[in-house]
């Protein structure tokens, strides 16, 4: 009997190159994949330390400014640049991907730079800055003469105000801008007096911010601890929320109209249901200073937030409590936050007036990614998820180092509230029933709500 | 005092109210019929919600009056017109006032009062009780309108004046003579003297009266006199200053002037008179009436504001659903209104006819200059039509139409005629098929003799070739090695032949299957045959047919012996020896099968000589009788016909019964040597029978399958064991219904019988039945399905018996009967063994079954007790006392007492009271990581929160598109694309 040797060519097992990935022959008979609860669970457990070891969110710091940042905008219609107002009136235009100063003007404010806006149009490269010199002017990056030494750019128009500015935003689509300074006015971009003063009892505007989904509604916060809400339509107020501390910051939701969130100074950031604004639809709580500024992700899913604690805190907008903090061991007070239009970085702005770059997601990666790194980053993505709540999976996921100072001040908070808490539980035992109800936290800041 | 009176008749008259009659009275009101609109409208239990708007309308009418410059009498009820509601003291009582005060001001047309019930209207009802504000609103408003100059502005201070005002009586009477004072001055007549006087008077009995009024005394007392003052000692009296009396004193003036001759300013003044008319003309067709006072700023921003935020909510609102969809969405992508990449279909692709590339050009140029294009095309067409004339145009489209009509008729009807199932239609229709068959054969041996000669040549050639050659079969193992091995192309080419042969064959028998088919068609054939054909034709070629197949059988076998040693030398596996002995084997078991072969159509030959007699004998002699026994014997002279599709049914048909009727038939009919005759023709039917059904068996152990002839033919050439048989077709189920199909057919056959209602044919039909019931008689206890299982064997058993030994060819009845009871009680026997067997088999598998129980029970009890929570003994015998002699031993042992909760009491365990269970109750701590320590926020039960966490989810638990579709994040943004706040299409830009 004849017996035939096996032989293989070459061909059939090694491969061309190295993306020439053969496909594997997969049993998915139960038998041959025994454990895998304990085995996803590994899994799991190494996703979440890998995700650790490679969370190196800090990306660049852009220095230029030789005062603080206290205002900051990003183009919602071109992702590479972002403006930034310093407190010695100078105001910057950044190239992100250069990591650079794309654009100066030196002095463009005297005194302080309150507030940057972009106009609409990305091409036009134009931006609005005030100040606390009273004015309102808009600049063109194309214009002005880029980075030259010694010469000022012009601004190209200039707007006279009756008071300090302290914000500016604009509409979305029609050629409005609405600034706060003891009111809020709302400026038609071809008339040098504003169209309409929007006032209601505040002493001092803080912030003015337009919404971007319903164009039409703006809010403000003031030092009288108010938010108040306007409808150009109307041009009228058109509610006042008063909260026990005053608000630093407003963001509208991109995705959802009607929800906006606050930056407090009681170290909370609110976010509200402009409708129903009795209480807030979520208290994300875990600075331990003034909350500073606040931005959404474009998604609308995710929140950033600066504080006076020198550190930013990223936060999924439904969840209680951060998903991420960000320092560094030299970045100061946090002014000014902004979360950029492709949904993946983010940028802080602080007293040490350096311009930070920082990744959205600590230990994502850029750059393209084969269909099988992208699917295992997934899979890895989805067992974390699913098995956040399992001890060592969540140690491992919640692990933050943070600095001493938030450290101590956040277990002095802790304990604060432990202790108040307890306090308040026990007047409850000894009190007559039902006379001392448990406030719920997410009213518990909210004075009142009126339109009156 | 007089206040108080009034007053007090106010709630005596509002706690009556119903009295009208006394209410009219006492209140001294002209307008009857207003009052009782207005009572209507205003209920005492409604007073506090009356609302601006209402308020306002009510009053219009009155007010307008005052408006009038003649109408000054209506101003009586105007003293008390004056009311504020600033009395908190007696509530009840302020009530029912201020309802009838509204009802005075709307007759007195102090519009004052309206306006400020309107405020408290709109105001909310805390404000409602009046305070030094809404006086002051009152004050300002009346201030504002400028034209009732009942000013109220020094009332502040002091609320409780204003009853006295309300209240005053007195002023009634002084009422009208400042009214007539009003009128007069209004109606000026030119009469200055007289008006001078008048308005002195009523200029003094204002100063007379201010004075009497604590009010004045208190607030105005230290003022100047100013028209502030003025309007208010007038109102406190009572009087309006209305416009009229500013412009009746103009009027005046103009009078005077108009003496001087300055005609200018008098014209002026009538124009100014007539533009005031014409304004409160519109004014009362436009129901305003008095242009009502602003509500104050911060009122009006408050309601501003209300209503616009309750619209911005509105029209936020409209973001809901979008907003719902995508916090529901199971997945996000961002940005999320991109238009991503089109698909370009086809239609697309053929539809864009513009050429691209160069090529594309190219041919494009080249069909132009061949005029190929489409347009090109179209232009030849149309250029063609005009070269026809009109006539022929129109013939042509008429011919198209007419030719399109009658396609699409034709098509209708096919369609039809394919629906059509009734079998009768088919059968008709091939009837019809035949009889044009035949027709066109007929006319063809009219017409063409020799060519029809052939024709039917070939059809009976074809035919036989094809039952002898057996090319309509491919079942057997040859064949299909054939089939399998078969390269080249001829082989392929006749197994192809083959199966269309057999196909059409099958066609045919199932064509002829049924009953009714069968019949008619026997029918057909053995008219024609009577009708002209010979049959020494059928004779002849029916020989010639077994001659060549003789040929054949022989050709094959030489083949079949070259065969192997040609094969032999050229295939390896055929050289095995082992294959060489397979082969041999094959090809002496084909060498036999031929021989057997030649020798069943050896016999044939002699059969069908027998057969031909007996046709003939049989047509001769009943033809009368039943058709059935003709197809029977024309089956005969057709071998292996019926031992297809029907030929099982007629197999069974055609057993003892059937059989026997034959003889009783013969014996009837010729009552000769009926006895020996109906034998010789019962052997010679059976032996017919039995020849076809084994040479139909014959071929069929190569070709077909599961037909039971085998086992027949078997027995009949093996001579078989009756129990053998019986087992055989015990197994086969198709034979149960056969048979029960057999019997129902039988049963037919009676029937029909009697319908035919020959003599002959009921004597046979009763016997059979008789017979049949002797049969099944017998076998009551067991199945009809034994019973007929039975049969087929007997009938063989009795025709090996009679084809054996012509000695017993006693075709009794009694004998087959006794047959039929042997056999069934034999497998009755044997069946009741079997169960028995069963029994004893099941017994012994739980014989000791007792056993398994007391296991179980200690199983459990160890289980029990490995889990109970124990104590343990820590003495240690001589240790902490002394040794030696005497030695007591310790009283207080060292036992440790169990841990509360470290074990499980058996009382407490969950499987303490069930008797047949063990639950372990023991932990597995190493799987203890893998579980959450609580149950995490969003999940409110634990088996929630482990339903989500039971499906695994990676590639080795799922499929791929399951654990791509599983991984897939919730959110997914494009990397480096800017994404745009959310925008829906209902919501545009504004």
């Amino acid at each position: 009997m004849k017996v035939k040797a096996l032989s293989r060519s070459a061909a059939d097992y090694a491969r061309e190159t190295k993306s020439n990935i053969q496909r594997l022959p997969r049993n998915v008979d139960p038998v041959l994949h025994p454990l895998e609860r304990a085995r996803e669970y590994k899994r799991a457990l190494n996703a979440a330390k890998l995700e650790r070891m490679f969370a190196k969110p800090f990306l660049a710091s852009l220095g230029g400014h030789i005062d603080g940042i206290y205002a900051m905008a990003k183009n919602a219609w071109d992702l590479d640049h972002i403006t930034t107002g310093s407190g010695d009136g100078e105001v910057r235009v950044w190239s992100l991907s250069r990591q650079e100063t794309a654009w100066r003007a030196p002095g463009a404010h005297r005194g302080m730079v309150k507030g940057i806006c972009n106009v609409p149009g990305g091409s036009t490269g134009r931006f609005l800055s005030v100040g606390t010199d009273k004015l309102a002017k808009v600049w063109s990056r194309s214009e002005g003469a880029v980075m030259a030494d010694g010469t000022t750019p012009e601004p190209v128009a200039t707007y006279n105000g009756k008071h300090a500015f302290g914000a500016v935003d604009h509409h979305r689509s029609r050629p409005l801008f609405a600034t706060s300074s003891s009111l809020v006015e709302v400026w038609d971009v071809d008339r040098s007096e504003p169209i309409a003063n929007l006032t209601w009892g505040a002493d001092t505007v803080n912030t003015v911010r337009m919404n971007q989904t319903e164009v039409n509604v703006l809010a403000s916060c003031g030092t009288d601890r108010s938010i108040i809400l306007y409808d150009l339509r109307t041009n009228s107020p058109l509610a006042k929320l008063v909260m026990t501390l005053s608000t630093n910051a407003i963001a509208w939701n991109p995705m959802e109209a009607f929800v906006f969130a606050t930056a407090n100074e009681d170290h909370n950031v609110y976010t509200f249901d402009m409708r129903r604004m009795d209480h807030a639809t979520n208290v994300l709580r875990d600075h331990v200073s003034a909350v500073m500024d606040v931005d959404y992700a474009p998604t609308g899913q995710e929140l950033v937030s600066g504080s006076y604690d020198r550190s930013v805190r990223l936060w999924d907008a439904a969840r209680g409590h951060s998903r991420d903090v960000y320092h560094t061991k030299r970045m100061q007070r946090v002014f000014c936050v902004k979360y950029t239009q492709d949904n993946a970085y983010v940028l802080s702005g602080s007293d040490d007036s350096n311009l930070r770059l920082w990744r959205a997601r600590a230990s994502e990666r850029m750059g393209p990614k084969s269909n099988r790194e992208r699917a295992t980053i997934e899979y890895a993505e989805k067992l974390k998820d699913r098995y956040k709540h399992v001890d060592d999976v969540r140690k491992v996921l919640r692990q933050r180092n943070v600095p001493k100072a938030i450290k101590r001040a956040s277990q002095t908070k802790h304990d604060m509230h432990a202790s108040r808490r307890r306090k308040e539980e026990n007047e409850r035992k000894t009190a007559r029933a039902g006379s001392k109800p448990r406030a719920p936290e997410r009213s518990k800041a909210i004075l009142g709500v009126t339109s009156k | 005092q007089a206040a108080q009176t009034q007053r007090e008749s106010a709630t005596a008259e509002y706690s009556s109210d119903d009295d009208d009659d006394d209410l009219i009275k006492r209140r001294n009101l002209e307008d009857v019929s207003v009052r009782d609109y207005k009572l209507g409208e205003i209920d005492s239990e409604d007073d506090e919600e009356i609302d601006s708007d209402e308020a306002f309308n009510d009053s219009d009418e009155e007010r307008f009056r005052s408006y009038r410059l003649g109408s000054g009498g209506k101003a009586t009820g105007s003293a008390r017109s004056v009311r504020f509601e600033g009395d908190d003291s007696d509530d009840d009582e302020e009530h029912s006032e201020s309802d009838l005060e509204e009802m005075d001001e709307d007759e007195g047309g102090a519009g004052l009062v309206d306006l400020s019930e309107m405020l408290d209207a709109g105001s909310s009802d805390d404000e409602d009780p009046a305070d030094g504000k809404s006086n002051k609103g009152k004050g300002a408003d009346a201030a504002e309108s400028g034209l009732n100059v009942a000013t109220d502005d020094s009332n502040d201070s002091d609320d409780d004046a204003f009853h006295g005002f309300d209240s005053d009586t007195s002023a009634d009477s002084e009422d009208s003579a400042a009214e007539d004072s009003a009128d007069s001055a209004i109606d000026a007549s030119g009469d200055d003297a007289e008006k001078l006087k008048k308005l002195d008077g009523f200029v003094t009995s204002i100063s007379a009266r201010a004075p009497k009024h604590r009010f004045v005394s208190e607030a105005g007392g230290g003022t100047v006199e100013n028209e502030n003052t003025v309007g208010s000692g007038m109102h406190a009296r009572g009087v309006t200053l209305g416009l009229d009396d500013l412009l009746g004193v103009l009027g005046d003036d103009s009078a005077q002037t108009e003496d001087g001759g300055e005609e200018k300013s008098a014209r002026e003044m009538r124009v100014l008179r007539e533009q005031v008319r014409a304004m409160e003309k519109t004014a009362k067709r436009s129901g305003s009436g008095v242009v009502s006072a602003p509500i104050p700023k911060r009122l009006q921003d408050q309601m501003d504001r209300k209503a616009a935020y309750a619209q911005t909510k509105k029209s936020i609102s409209e973001w809901q659903a979008a907003v719902d969809a995508n916090r529901a969405a199971e997945h996000l992508t961002f940005p999320m209104n991109d238009p991503g990449v089109r698909q370009v279909t086809t239609r697309a692709m053929v539809g864009d006819k513009t050429t691209k590339t160069a090529m594309e050009e190219q041919i494009q140029d080249i069909l132009a200059q061949s005029g190929m294009t489409d347009e090109q095309q179209r232009q030849y067409e149309e250029l063609e039509l005009k070269q026809l004339s009109l006539e022929e145009v129109r013939t042509r489209q008429r011919d198209l139409r007419m030719m399109r009509e009658l396609m699409f008729r034709s098509e209708r009807k096919a369609k039809r005629t394919a629906k059509i199932k009734s079998k009768a239609y088919r059968r008709i229709l091939k009837k019809d098929k035949d009889r044009a068959k035949e027709q066109a054969l007929d006319r063809m041996k009219e017409d063409d003799p020799e060519m029809y000669e052939m024709v039917v040549e070939k059809l009976a050639k074809d035919r036989a070739e094809e039952r002898i050659t057996l090319r309509h079969k491919n079942t057997g193992k040859w064949a299909k090695a054939m089939a399998k091995r078969s390269h080249d192309v001829d082989t392929q080419q006749a197994l192809r032949d083959q199966l269309s042969q057999h196909d059409a064959l099958k066609r045919k028998i199932y064509d002829i299957g049924s009953d009714e088919e069968v019949s008619d068609y026997e029918a057909g054939k053995t008219t024609r045959a009577e009708d002209g054909q010979s049959d020494s034709d059928n004779d002849a070629s029916f020989a010639s047919i077994k001659g060549r197949a003789l040929d054949k059988l022989s050709a094959e076998a030489a083949t079949a012996d070259d065969e192997i040693p040609a094969d032999a030398p050229h295939k390896a596996l055929f050289g095995m020896k082992f294959m060489q002995n397979a082969m041999q084997r094959k090809h002496e078991q084909a060498s036999r099968d031929a021989q057997m072969m030649r020798d069943e159509f050896e016999a044939l030959e002699a059969d069908v000589d027998d057969d031909g007699r007996v046709v003939s004998v049989n047509r001769s002699s009943a033809q009368a009788a039943a058709a059935a026994n003709n197809t029977k014997v024309e089956n005969a002279g057709a071998p292996g016909r019926m031992s297809f599709g029907g030929g099982l049914k007629k197999r069974v048909q055609g057993d003892l019964s059937a059989v026997d009727d034959d003889a009783t038939l013969q014996n009837h009919t010729e009552s000769g040597s009926a006895n020996d005759q109906a034998t010789k023709r019962v052997r010679l039917n059976d032996a017919g029978q039995v020849a076809q059904v084994a040479s139909g068996g014959g071929h069929r152990v190569h070709l077909s399958g599961p037909l039971s002839v085998d086992a027949v033919a078997k027995s009949s050439s093996r001579e078989a064991s009756g129990m053998d048989t019986d087992i055989d077709t015990a197994r086969n189920p198709w034979l149960d219904e056969s048979a029960t199909a057999a019997s129902n057919q039988r049963s037919a056959n009676s029937k029909q019988l009697s319908k035919e209602s020959t003599k002959l044919d009921k004597l046979s039909a009763k016997l059979r039945e008789k017979r049949h019931d002797a049969a099944s008689g017998k076998a009551e206890s067991s199945q009809n399905v034994l019973l007929d299982m039975n049969q087929p064997l007997l009938l063989a058993k009795s025709k090996t018996r009679d084809s054996n030994s012509d000695d017993e060819q006693t075709s009794d009845e009694e004998a087959i009967k006794l047959e039929h009871i042997d056999a069934k009680s034999n497998a009755e026997k044997k069946l009741k063994a079997k169960t028995f067997s069963q029994r004893e088999l099941v017994e012994q598998a739980f014989a000791e079954d007792d056993v398994v129980e007391a296991e179980f029970a200690a199983e459990k009890e160890a289980e029990m007790e490995l889990d109970a929570p124990k104590t343990e003994d820590l003495t240690i015998p001589g240790w902490g006392s002394w040794g030696g002699a005497g030695l007591q031993p310790k009283k207080n042992k060292v036992i440790r007492k169990p841990v509360p909760g470290s074990g499980i009491e058996k009382s407490s365990r969950r499987d303490a009271k069930m008797g047949s269970v063990i639950i372990n109750h023991r932990q597995l701590k190493t799987a203890n990581k893998y579980y959450a320590s609580n149950v995490p926020f969003p999940f409110t039960t634990s088996e929630q929160y482990e339903a989500t966490m039971r499906m695994p989810l990676g590639k080795e638990w799922n499929t791929t598109k399951s654990h791509s579709k599983m991984i897939k994040p919730r959110v997914m943004a494009k990397a480096g694309r800017i994404i745009d706040p959310l925008s829906i299409p209902s919501k545009k830009r504004q």
